[in-house]
């Protein structure tokens, strides 16, 4: 059987063909780092989360998310906010938008190696 | 016969993998973000209904008050006296605005339909109360919340009308039982994967 090239796309349902186009992400290649953005894109537009909330929901060190963390906020995929609750310092963490367009990119890519619904 | 099993290279299977874990990592995200509003204050909320609907309906006064305020009180505490959400909402302080509004209006509603008797005003207040839910569980994409706060709306109708049954014990029991449910499984935490 002979697999679509560049240009054959467009004999595949156009869903399929865009997502075979779409590009990874290098940084979301990562997989703690793809984990992370997909904590953090499943809340609400605006919603941000504590360190040791996505810590837990991903069930990964500290040490570990820390660093990851600081990468995706370099990059400005994630935005943080301190808040202080006495002398209680917590840090949120957000999505931007960059963020969640390069993380569903990445996911339309990884749709595009499953292959169309069956 | 054994289906030969993927080769961990095959980049289809990877892929799928990690597509399947994402939206696991989703579900959990979403978990955290319902849990401090829809876990304890729904088992707080549920108990309250269980218990003081029927209370209002078969106990005599002052004792129907006494445990109503005491149902009452169990969902206040387990709304307010949650820790610290690990998630935050910049829709939250709006939401909270809501419910303060449906409560403070719930005493002008009842004088509008005033004069009733006691146990039809408090099927209507909670029918009330079930909407605001309901409305609150369409603006959070929340169906679960959806189905038991609609379905205790019409429960609320439906029990008025057949005969021979105590419409406030039916009422509570089955909307208090429904919200216990439904804030015990959000409580319950989600084993994180990996």
């Amino acid at each position: 059987m002979t697999e679509p090239g560049p240009d054959r796309l467009h004999e595949l349902p156009a869903e399929f063909a865009d997502a075979l186009r779409a590009p990874f992400d290098h940084l979301l290649t990562d997989p703690v780092r793809l984990r992370i953005q997909a904590a953090l894109v499943a809340l609400p537009a605006g919603g941000s989360m504590r360190f040791t909330t996505i810590s837990r929901t991903l069930g990964i060190s500290d040490g570990n998310l820390g660093s990851h963390l600081a990468v995706l906020a370099e990059v400005g995929y994630v935005d943080t906010e301190v808040t202080w609750r006495g002398k209680r310092r917590t840090t949120w963490y957000r999505v931007t938008e960059a963020g969640r367009e390069a993380f569903e990119r990445h996911v339309a890519a990884l749709r595009g190696i499953v292959g169309p619904p069956v | 016969m054994d289906q030969p099993r993927p080769s961990p290279a095959d980049p289809r299977s990877d892929a799928a993998g990690t597509l399947a874990d994402l939206d696991a990592i989703g579900r959990r995200a979403d978990r955290a973000y319902r849990a401090p509003v829809t876990g304890a204050p729904l088992v707080g909320w549920g108990i309250a209904w269980a218990v003081g609907y029927p209370a209002l309906g078969h106990l005599d006064l002052p004792w129907a008050l006494v445990v109503g305020a005491l149902a009452t009180a169990v969902g206040l505490v387990a709304t307010f006296a949650g820790r610290e959400p690990g998630v935050s909402n910049p829709g939250a302080g709006r939401l909270r605005g809501a419910w303060f509004l449906v409560l403070a209006a719930s005493p002008f509603l009842v004088q509008v339909v005033s004069p009733l008797e006691p146990w039809r005003l408090a099927l209507f207040l909670g029918a009330l109360w079930g909407v605001a839910m309901a409305i609150y569980a369409i603006m959070t994409a929340d169906r679960a919340l959806l189905a038991v706060s609609g379905g205790s709306v019409v429960l609320a109708a439906v029990v008025t009308v057949p005969e021979g049954i105590s419409p406030l014990l039916v009422y509570g029991l089955g909307t208090g039982i429904a919200l216990l449910v439904l804030g015990i499984v959000r409580a319950t935490p989600v084993r994180s994967g990996r």
